[in-house]
Order: C-alpha cells, then structure tokens, then sequence
C-alpha cells in the first residue's frame, strides 16, 4: 500500500471499498499497528500512533472488528464480550446496551462462542468492539458469509452507534451496503485511492471503474 | 486377598496425589499454554535444592519455606516466559522445546556443580510418620494431606482459570493469540502471568515431594516421565483428568510392585500405553 491519504471526522461515518487484495483490511490493521511495518502518520486525536502499542491505541479509543470476527471459540459470549469491556475506554456502552441491541446475545451469554451461528458471532465481535467504548470503530467485511436479513440487522447499529458521537470505517466488498450506510467513502485500487467523495455525487459507472481499475 | 487389593488401591490414590501436584503445572503448561515444558521436572527439582539449602540455613519446615517463597516462585516464572519463553511463542513446536531441553541440562549440571550427585531428602517432622487406622487398612496423615492438597490446587486453578478476568484472558490468548494481539490483549502480558501461577505447583509439588521421597539433581527427568502420563491420561486442559490420571498411575505402579518389585514402573507404562489405545484424547479431554 502506498500514498492512501485519509481522514474521517467526528461522528463521520466513512466507507472503504475495493476488490480483495486492494489494502483495506492491510490499512485498518495499519490503523491500529498490526500490520508490520508501516511509514507514514496516523493521527487521532492529538496522538501519534506510530508511537503507541495497540493495547494503547485500543485504550485511546479505537476498536477492531477483525476480518473473520477473530473470537475467542472456547470462551463464552460474556467472557468475549467483557474482554473488549476490559481492555476498553470507559463510556457509555455497557453490557446492557450491547443486549440490547443483540437480544440473541443475552439468551446465550453463557455458551461457548464456537456454539453459535455465523451471524452471532459477529455480533459479539461487533459487540465486543463497542464495549470497548471506541470514538473510533474499524469495521472489517461484516457481512461477510453472512445472510442479507443477519446482516441488515448488523448494520442497523452503525447509525445509532455514530448518533453517540462514534466514527466509523465500514470496509467491504459490498459497494451497495457500504455506500448506503457511509457519509463519504475511499475507493482502494491496488494499494492506492483510486476514488473518494460523496456516495451521492458518484455514480455507479465512475466507481465500478475506480472499484475494478479501467 | 480383599485388603490386599484395597490397600493397594487407597495407596495408590494417594500417591496419586502426589503425582497429579507434580503434574499440574505440565497440565498447565500443556493444555492452557499449549507447549511442551521439558524442564518442568528439572524446575520442581531445583526448587527442592533452593528449599533444602534454605531449610538448612534457617531450619524451618520446608512447608513454611515454601509458604513464604510463593511469590518468589511466582516472579520467577513471570520472568522465565516474559525474557525467554516468550520469545518462542507462535513459532511452532519445536523451538519452545530446543529451549526448555537447554534450560534442563543448564538446570541439570548447575545442581550437580552446586550440590553433587547424592541423593537427598528434606524432614517433614513427626507429622511424616503419622498415621491412623480405618477399618484394615493404614493411612498415612502426610499423604492424605498431600492429596487434598493437591485437589485444593485443582479447585483454585479451576476457580482462577474459568471464574476470574485475568483466567478468561488466559484462555482467550490461549484460542488465539494474533486475534488476541489484533483488539489490544497483547500475549507478550498474559502468558508470563500464567507461567507465574505454573511455578507456584511446581514450588507446592517441590516442598510435597522432597519430603515424600528421595531426589538428586539428576531425577527431573524421569519425574516429567510421570508428569505427561497423568496429563495425556486425563486429558490435555483438564486439571480434575490430571488428577484421575496420576491416580490411575499411582494404582497402576502399586498392583505391579506387588506382583514383581521390578514391574512397578513397568506397569505404569503398560497402563499408559493401554489408556492412549483406548482413548487416546484421555479420560476428560475438553474439546
């Protein structure tokens, strides 16, 4: 990856695009300093990134939902969800929020996340993610595998969690759900931002070229 | 002949005792950590040399000493996984176990340089003599107390392991270490932890066994022997199979010395290798 300028304001919800191999997973795993060497800067807030560990970075404010949901299968669904609790910010998104949203989660806080179906899964994996209490959420191909009515539900949450301030990069394969949900969004091609603006200034033909290279 | 065979199998379990003590770090080690700790016996053995020079110098019992040295112990493991054991994480089997065989001969040739090659023993006091009658058979105190240490042990790591934060975090790096690294719970900080908790058994199997029995710096080994059989037979990650597993072996190694003192060990083997047939994800595997 190279040469990727990006910024997302507060309570901005912004989506990266792009084919597999394009950098976008590579570029949120940069984001939070799990991806090798990098150059370049990140910036959030007044911090420097490069200067911190994740852990650090996690603790500043900064969440991953990995690609692949990444749980812990031998752990149960409140064990999952209270290590994102513990390693997080402080704020206002408790246990009780995260049920909530996912009443499938409270029924089943006591089985092993190996247990459960694909989409719940995801859902502790976002949920743990926003029990960290993140101003700023990565999420990685959400949908991915996943059923469109499972996922219409997963992404139901990402404006109530920007209406609390949170901004969000939304990677996905799935140009039509991600550029529904974004305010601006980043079109990765080969490394490199091959397109960015307003989902509602682009048309389907300029990204389709940015999005597959001409 | 009715005695005979009960008497044989209540000594059996209770130096089944003593064996899951001196297994439940490998337990650890093995079925939480997943790594293969060949220095674990030549570690308990070390402790037993710190145990018998301080014992010596101070003349307390060697359970205070050892009651007083657990954060000791502690801090050692802590320090051992965070400078060295750590440096082999997710790098496949086979340097972990490069490593821990160095640190066994290192460990080895250090008490033969310090101590000789003679064989020791640490007193217990009166309470090693001690023992009462139920019905025909003879049950040692020291024993019986080295047992329900043992499972108090299991009760304890079992408690910390599935009941506490810092348990939870254990396992979870345990599942998975680079998803573990990818949301902030850096393994580099969780594992020492644990290795600190695996050096306190091994401190409690140390203090247990060198006043059970006789030990030499050159004993670690065949002890680990031991060790892996009561793991592997109880299942890895099951610290109540590790327990079932060093029974099984202290039975097993007492029906064969009774038919022939020469098949004592040999029959602990031949059961070994019969329960890895039979099951071969031992007794209380956890899938």
């Amino acid at each position: 990856m190279h040469d990727v300028d990006l910024s997302v304001g507060e309570g901005e919800i912004v989506s990266i695009i792009g084919a597999n191999g394009a950098g976008k997973s590579s570029f949120l795993k940069a984001l939070v300093r799990q991806a090798g060497r990098v150059t370049g800067s990140a910036r959030f807030a007044r911090d420097d990134l490069a200067v911190l560990s994740t852990r650090d970075i996690v603790a500043k404010g900064i969440a991953l939902v990995p690609e692949g949901r990444k749980l812990f299968p031998s752990l149960s669904v409140f064990e999952n969800l209270r290590i994102g609790w513990e390693l997080g910010r402080k704020g206002g998104i408790a246990l009780d929020q995260v049920y909530e949203w996912f009443p499938v989660l409270l029924e089943r806080r006591d089985q092993r996340t190996r247990e459960l179906s694909g989409g719940q899964q995801q859902m502790v994996a976002l949920g743990r993610a926003l029990l960290a209490n993140p101003r700023l959420l990565l999420c990685d191909e959400i949908s991915l595998g996943l059923a469109p009515r499972i996922v219409n539900e997963l992404y139901e949450i990402i404006p109530r969690v920007r209406d609390r301030g949170v901004s969000v990069i939304v990677v996905e394969q799935d140009i039509t759900r991600s550029l529904a949900v974004a305010d601006r969004f980043y079109c990765f091609l080969e490394g490199e931002v091959s397109l960015s603006g307003r989902p509602a200034d682009a048309n389907r033909e300029t990204i389709m070229q940015h999005y597959f290279g001409a | 002949m009715v005695e005979t065979i009960l008497n044989l199998i209540v000594q059996g379990v209770l130096i089944g005792g003593l064996y899951a003590l001196f297994a439940l770090g490998l337990s650890l080690s093995l079925g939480v950590m997943r790594f293969v700790n060949i220095a674990h016996g030549d570690m308990i053995v070390l402790f037993s040399f710190v145990l018998l020079s301080l014992t010596g110098v101070i003349g307390w019992s060697p359970f205070v000493v050892a009651l007083i040295l657990m954060p000791v112990a502690f801090g050692a493991g802590y320090v051992l996984q965070r400078f060295l054991l750590q440096r082999t994480v997710g790098k496949g089997i086979l340097p972990i176990l490069l490593v821990t065989f160095g640190l066994s001969i290192i460990i080895q040739n250090g008490l033969l340089e310090a101590y000789g090659p003679n064989t020791r023993k640490l007193s217990g006091g009166p309470i090693e003599l001690a023992a009462f009658r139920v019905g025909p058979i003879d049950i040692g105190v020291y024993p019986l107390l080295v047992f329900l240490l043992a499972v108090a042990l299991i009760v304890g790591l079992d408690a910390f392991l599935y009941r506490t934060s810092i348990g939870a975090r254990i396992r979870a790096v345990s599942d998975d270490p680079a998803a573990a690294d990818l949301i902030g719970l850096a393994s580099a900080r969780i594992y020492p932890v644990a290795m600190g908790v695996v050096a306190i058994t091994m401190l409690a199997a140390a203090a247990c066994m060198s006043v059970w029995t006789n030990f030499d710096p050159a004993i670690g080994p065949s002890r680990l022997l031991a060790a892996f059989e009561a793991v592997v037979l109880g299942g890895l990650g099951s610290l109540w199979g590790t327990l079932a597993g060093g029974v099984i072996i202290g039975i097993a190694q007492n029906f064969g010395s009774q038919l022939d003192a020469s098949w004592q060990i040999l029959a602990q083997h031949l059961v070994f290798l019969a329960a890895l047939v039979l099951r071969p994800q031992g007794l209380f595997a956890k899938g």
